[in-house]
């Protein structure tokens, strides 16, 4: 199993390729929940110095998309070097039908959120050729690992990180300043969170890009203790920096890249970065038809 | 002709979306299918609904929407074949899974759910290209947007036009699954975006007002001419779960609404139609996203609380010509001395004042005080079966 991760600067993909086999890399006119925009020059410059590094570099087009935003896409496509990328993550079939059509069909990966929840879904672009899939974040540890045992292609996975729940294309946070009578400095900003008002000791991280709006588990979800059992089906583990930094990311990589349960490292990054850690959807079953 | 689709939770609610004027309707069954808490339909009654609306030259789909989990595919291809056998006329799914074995194991027509979000004409295309007959588009896309799209494929297009809206792209939140356990993508979503939020920029609040994550419902009927025009093939109603006299106030003004403009070529005035509407609506109305990207103003700051609408009174059951007398059942509280419209099938309003009003067994009544109860009144006109009593 690979390990993946998001970064917000070019001068420390050195330090953390020493734990890591690849990189994530976007651009928020098409990726979407970015640590940072990068522009095509800097996702050039990451691609020369990843290749020296000899590790991968994904390109993250994670967007949903329009028919004007699709040209677009093809557009900015055809300026980069694709070949030297890994692979192109994409949640849009659209996006996935322009790939195609430019003979980059090995280089997807299909990521539609919440969508691949059981072994066929999972799998149902096989026939299309395509690098991969994210296995849903929605799931337990024993369905991931059911549907990766039957999967045709390769599996990627969230492992680590704020897992987004809620992706809308308003522009949410804008429209409440607005509400307020107040200008929104907000846009972009990672250090917003969401507070409901039954749940005060759960703060949800939102975030306002050109996407749109997302907000995301309160806690960080963890795969630490699970490595061993991906280890058998997942391809890529991504861990996602989202709303940290890289030091942030060096810290948790040194765990995955060790394989370290060490609580000691564990409590002082919680503490550094004030989180709370859980498992996600490991071992949470959500419920089929809850009757109200 | 374009089509006028319509939500029904129950089969009484199926009846009266056809009789007012609903050229399909889309029902759940009790399995694969989201909205669990609405009525949903055993296979005895989808097969009572088919007849019913095939009778009637119109069409029955049946939900299949969910996004399934490893445990959740046994029994699909089972399900999908006594769809068939109940001679539905399609089913509407999102999962790959559904849709290739309703495509292997059975002739079903297939309708792609908004689960999926399609919000260009390469996914419209990936999806017709695998034999799905019609995209239920995303709710996200404008109306030139629309236009556009349709114009590039040859699949059916269908577009919502009224009815609740999810803020998050569908099917691509799980928002309830986080903070209830509840998972929205198989029948059990929690409304979370509704609930009252606040803003805070590193632990401090950004203002004292309330965050929302709830919209308006959309009503979309200014922009049906263009949809007509830009020649979409299905005009949805959302609301499986809300009420009888919702559902005919909703689809009857509609039903106007595209007649009229279909044979006159132009509508002059949309006011009767909103007016009409707003005897059914309980939560405030906007036109979603088919006038671009939506702003403040379709949102729902300190707005919580539905009030259901106290208009519809009673349902007609029968009506009897020669004593004027007709048989209702009371659907809330109303008294003698009221002026009560009558809303027919047809879309037709009549008004009289009530005068004269007796319980079943012929007990002379003021007030009418009991949900369900069965009343006899005069009506000095002539009433249909399921036509509805409203308070003036």
């Amino acid at each position: 199993m690979k390990i993946l991760t998001t970064f917000y600067q070019l001068n420390y993909l050195e330090n953390l390729s020493m734990y890591v086999d690849g990189f994530l890399i976007g651009n928020d006119s098409f990726g979407t929940r970015l640590t940072h925009s990068f522009d095509s020059d800097e996702i050039i410059e990451a691609l020369i110095m990843i290749e020296k590094l000899n590790k991968e570099l994904f390109l993250m087009a994670n967007q949903m998309f329009t028919d004007s935003q699709l040209d677009d896409f093809e557009k900015w496509i055809l300026k980069l070097p694709i070949e030297k990328f890994q692979g192109i993550i994409v949640t849009d079939l659209g996006a996935l039908h322009i790939l195609e059509k430019l003979g980059y069909q090995n280089k997807v990966i299909y990521h539609p959120e919440t969508l691949l929840t059981n072994a066929y879904d999972f799998n149902f672009l096989a026939t299309n050729n395509i690098q991969g899939a994210f296995v849903a974040k929605e799931i337990t540890l024993s369905d991931v690992i059911a549907i990766g045992r039957q999967k045709k292609y390769k599996m990627f996975m969230v492992g680590h990180g704020h897992l987004n729940m809620f992706y809308s294309k308003r522009q949410l946070i804008d429209n409440f300043m607005v509400f307020t009578e107040s200008e929104n400095p907000y846009h972009n900003k990672q250090n917003m969170r969401l507070i409901e008002e039954t749940r005060k000791e759960e703060p949800y991280p939102i975030f306002e890009d050109q996407a749109g709006t997302h907000v995301f588990r309160s806690q960080v979800s963890t795969s630490l203790k699970h490595l061993e059992e991906l280890d058998y089906v997942v391809d890529y583990l991504m861990i996602d920096t989202l709303f940290k930094d890289d030091h942030y990311a060096q810290s948790v990589l040194n765990l995955y890249h060790h394989r370290l349960y060490d609580k000691h490292l564990i409590e002082k990054i919680k503490t550094d970065y004030q989180e709370v850690w859980d498992e996600g959807f490991f071992y949470k079953k959500t419920v089929y038809k809850q009757k109200g | 002709m374009i089509e006028l689709l319509a939500p029904a939770g129950d089969l009484e609610k199926l009846k009266i979306a056809l009789m007012y004027g609903a050229d399909a309707v889309f029902i759940g069954g009790q399995n694969f299918s989201l909205r669990a808490r609405a009525s949903n339909f055993t296979l005895e009654d989808i097969k009572n609904a088919t007849s019913f609306a095939h009778q009637k030259g119109k069409k029955v789909y049946v939900t299949t929407n969910i996004i399934p989990h490893q445990d959740d595919l046994t029994g699909v291809k089972e399900y999908l074949k006594a769809l068939e056998l109940c001679q539905i006329d399609a089913i509407i799914s999102a999962s790959p899974y559904i849709i290739d074995m309703a495509l292997k194991h059975t002739s079903l027509e297939i309708h792609l759910s908004t689960q999926q979000s399609a919000l260009n004409s390469e996914t419209v295309k990936f999806w017709h290209n695998k034999g799905v007959t019609r995209i239920v588009l995303a709710r996200e896309l404008d109306k030139y947007q629309i236009k556009d799209l349709v114009s590039k494929t040859n699949a059916d297009i269908e577009v919502f036009i009224h009815g609740g809206m999810c803020m998050s792209y569908s099917g691509r939140c799980s928002l309830s699954n986080t903070m209830t356990d509840r998972d929205a993508n198989r029948g059990g979503c929690a409304h979370s975006c509704r609930w009252n939020y606040e803003l805070v920029e590193d632990g401090k609040k950004v203002s004292n007002k309330m965050f929302s994550m709830s919209s308006k419902d959309l009503s979309a009927l200014e922009q049906i001419p263009y949809l007509i025009d830009a020649k979409v093939f299905s005009l949805k109603i959302e609301g499986r779960m809300k009420s009888l006299h919702y559902i005919a106030t909703v689809v009857s003004t509609y039903r106007k609404l595209i007649d009229t403009y279909i044979k006159r070529g132009t509508i002059d005035d949309f006011k009767p139609y909103l007016i009409e509407l707003q005897k059914a609506e309980n939560r405030p109305a906007s036109f979603g996203y088919l006038e671009g990207i939506p702003g403040i103003e379709q949102l729902l700051y300190d707005k919580k609380n539905e009030q259901p609408s106290q208009l519809f009174i009673g349902l007609v059951q029968d009506y009897d010509e020669e004593s004027g007398i007709a048989t209702i059942e009371q659907r809330n509280h109303f008294e003698i001395g009221q002026e009560i419209e009558i809303f027919n099938p047809n879309g037709s309003e009549l008004s009289f004042i009530l005068d004269d009003m007796t319980d079943e067994d012929g007990h002379p009544l003021d007030v009418a005080r009991h949900p369900q109860q069965i009343l006899k009144i005069k009506v000095p006109f002539k009433v249909e079966p399921y036509a509805m009593l409203r308070k003036k």
